[in-house]
């Protein structure tokens, strides 16, 4: 099971690995990008497409539309078994209207992450690799 | 021998007798006749006179006997078999202004120089002490020999009132010249031309420089230029055509070049309700209208500008305020629900340290760019550039005693008239920025220069930095929270604060960059 969480942010960063590890869930590899193009390169260089994306919007160098828009271009056949999840302080409703246009975006959460919306995530779209 | 009528001579007598009667019956009934006619003829004077109003006068000039109809009372309040019926009274009538004038024309009429017909038009002076105008005519009905008038007859018309109407349309023209609006009429001549003006006050020339002769007599169009003409004759023609209003507002030129903005409307006009062949224009200048309206809507595009950057950056802010804010409140909400160890509490609560300090930055950044928007005027100073710098470098000493840039700097504007922490402010911010994205592998080059272009200061900061990808960040650049490099100790908000600390003194920001080659800024501000 992998997550891949993209994030400028170390500090949320490193509370996201926190949360993910109270949870204690076996198989859980969690990886951590510090922007869009990160996320892409890891994605390209490893070969590993992660059943669950966290995605920060406002990065450096590439932000987390630009990553989504690139992601979409991606062939990988485990791709649709993939969902993502926008996660942002925003409360601009311009972007989370624009959340709406992307298929693979299943919500949009605001910070701070809680185990218990994690573990709902994990429940939901996760099964397969579970059983 | 008896005497006996011879019955011839009696029928001579009846017959004689008969003729007599019938002589004597006729020359009663001419008379009669002729007495009827008069009476006929009476009438129907008195009906021209009523009709005309004028008052009619017989001149005997050798008797010096001049007699004046009854009308001489109704119009002037002399009874005509009262007066003195001779040329003096009525000379003495007549305004003493006008009176000289009058008496040597008429007697030269009546010395047989004139015209065929006298008149002349003078005040005469009425029973009640007022004039009244009066256009008088008259003809001569007897000349002797030489020619001189023995007899003549004429009219008295009163024309006050044409007078009175005369004037008044006077000072109407008077009126209508001095108005500030261009006033004129257009008549209809045929239908093969643009109506014609038939009148233009003179405001045409005040307003435009225009001399009116040149466009009186002359179809509307050609007295418009020929860029009025191409924008908006098909529109005037159709207007034209059917008897509709037309206006236009536009930016003219006049003949002295100044600019100035009009309204120009020209519209039909009826006659006692019906349809005429006359047009009323108008031109007026809404020059000051305009630059009012234009300024309007200048403050009001900058308004929306102003309202769309509030609100970007109400959304940013609350971004940048939440997202410590979560982070705190995540961390303290595990470290509660899940019993850490102690290694972990030092970790969480340098996780807490970390945000704190990024949300207390935050608030700093922000309590300065508030302070720059709220500012409408800045107070400047003269500053030295160089002093500034020196100042700066002391500052940073630390960071530049280890890192060792080479600056070098050329003033050729050694003084600038700007404020003094906000131009501390940005040099500041510049020559950080440089050292923080400095390339590892390279001395730090930094060149400031200063010098004058097209009547601007223009201060140039270059560096061999890791420089900016422009091409996919030129929007970004000077935006609130915009990073472009993975550093944990920026925040995104220095050239957004450059770039209002700039504009809040009336200056302007651009910038050049190579992503590992360099940056260079440019700063122009007002001498």
């Amino acid at each position: 099971m992998h997550i891949l969480y993209i994030d400028d942010d170390t500090i949320a960063s490193f509370f996201f690995k926190k949360v993910c590890s109270v949870i204690n869930r076996n198989n859980l590899v969690i990886n951590i990008a510090k922007n869009g193009k990160e996320a892409l390169d890891f994605i390209k260089k490893t070969d590993v497409m992660p059943e669950l994306l966290f995605v920060d919007l406002n990065m450096p160098i590439m932000d987390g539309w630009q990553f989504l828009d690139h992601f979409k271009e991606i062939n990988n056949q485990q791709k649709e078994k993939s969902v993502a999840v926008i996660v942002s302080s925003t409360l601009n409703p311009e972007e989370i209207d624009k959340a709406k246009e992307y298929n693979n975006v299943v919500k949009f959460i605001s910070k701070p992450i809680t185990t218990e919306l994690v573990e709902d995530l994990l429940n939901k779209y996760c099964k397969a690799s579970n059983a | 021998m008896e005497f006996e009528f011879h019955p011839l001579l009696i029928i001579i007598l009846i017959i004689f007798i008969i003729t007599l009667l019938f002589l004597l019956y006729n020359e009663s009934t001419d008379h009669q006749k002729k007495i009827r006619n008069k009476n006929k003829k009476i009438k129907r004077y008195k009906l021209i006179e009523e009709i005309t109003g004028n008052t009619f006068w017989e001149w005997d000039i050798k008797k010096n006997h001049l007699v004046f109809n009854r009308l001489l009372k109704r119009e002037y309040g002399y009874n005509p078999k009262k007066i003195n019926q001779n040329i003096e009274w009525w000379l003495e009538r007549i305004h003493p202004e006008d009176s000289v004038d009058v008496s040597i024309d008429l007697y030269k009429f009546v010395a047989g120089k004139g015209e065929a017909t006298w008149f002349y038009e003078y005040r005469f002076l009425c029973a009640d002490g007022s004039y009244k105008h009066v256009l008088d005519r008259g003809q001569a009905i007897l000349r002797d020999k030489n020619g001189s008038v023995l007899k003549m007859i004429g009219t008295m018309q009163d024309v006050s009132v044409i007078k009175l109407e005369e004037e008044r349309l006077k000072q109407l023209d008077k009126a209508i010249n001095q108005s500030r609006e261009v006033k004129f009429v257009l008549e209809n001549i045929d239908d093969d031309t643009l109506p014609t003006i038939i009148y233009i006050n003179d405001s045409i020339t005040n307003l435009l420089g225009i001399n009116k002769k040149n466009i009186v007599d002359k179809p509307i169009d050609e007295a418009l230029s020929d860029r009025l003409k191409e924008k908006y004759l098909p529109k005037l023609k159709l207007a034209i055509a059917r008897k509709m209003e037309f206006s236009f507002e536009e930016n003219v030129y006049t003949t002295d070049g100044d600019s100035i903005w009009i309204n120009f409307t020209i519209y039909p006009i009826e006659i006692s309700g019906e349809e005429s062949d006359f047009w009323i224009g108008i031109i007026y200048d809404i020059t000051n209208q305009k630059l009012r309206q234009l300024e309007n809507e200048s403050l009001i595009k900058e308004l929306i500008v102003k309202n769309n950057e509030l609100r970007h950056f109400s959304y940013i802010t609350s971004h940048n305020l939440r997202a410590p804010i979560a982070n705190l409140k995540g961390i303290i909400q595990l470290m509660l629900q899940y019993d850490p160890s102690k290694e972990e509490v030092i970790e969480y609560l340098n996780a807490l340290d970390s945000s704190t300090n990024l949300l207390n930055e935050t608030i700093e950044d922000l309590m300065k760019v508030i302070i720059i928007k709220d500012k409408l005027t800045v107070e400047k100073e003269l500053l030295s550039i160089e002093d500034i710098i020196n100042q700066i470098v002391k500052q940073l000493s630390i960071s530049i005693s280890e890192i060792e840039p080479d600056i070098t700097t050329k003033f050729e504007v050694k003084i600038l008239n700007l404020n003094k922490s906000y131009f501390e402010s940005i040099m500041l911010n510049l020559i950080s920025n440089s050292l923080k994205y400095r390339k590892l592998d390279q001395t730090l080059h930094i060149t400031i220069n200063t010098f004058l272009k097209e009547n601007q200061i223009v201060l140039e900061f270059e560096d061999n930095g890791i420089g900016i990808d422009l091409e996919r960040n030129k929007d970004k650049i000077f935006g609130l929270y915009q990073k472009f490099h993975n550093r944990s100790d920026s925040k995104g908000m220095g050239l957004y604060i450059i770039k209002n600390q700039v504009e809040a003194m009336n200056g302007t920001i651009t910038v050049e960059s190579k992503e590992n080659i360099g940056t260079k800024f440019t700063l122009t501000f007002n001498p």
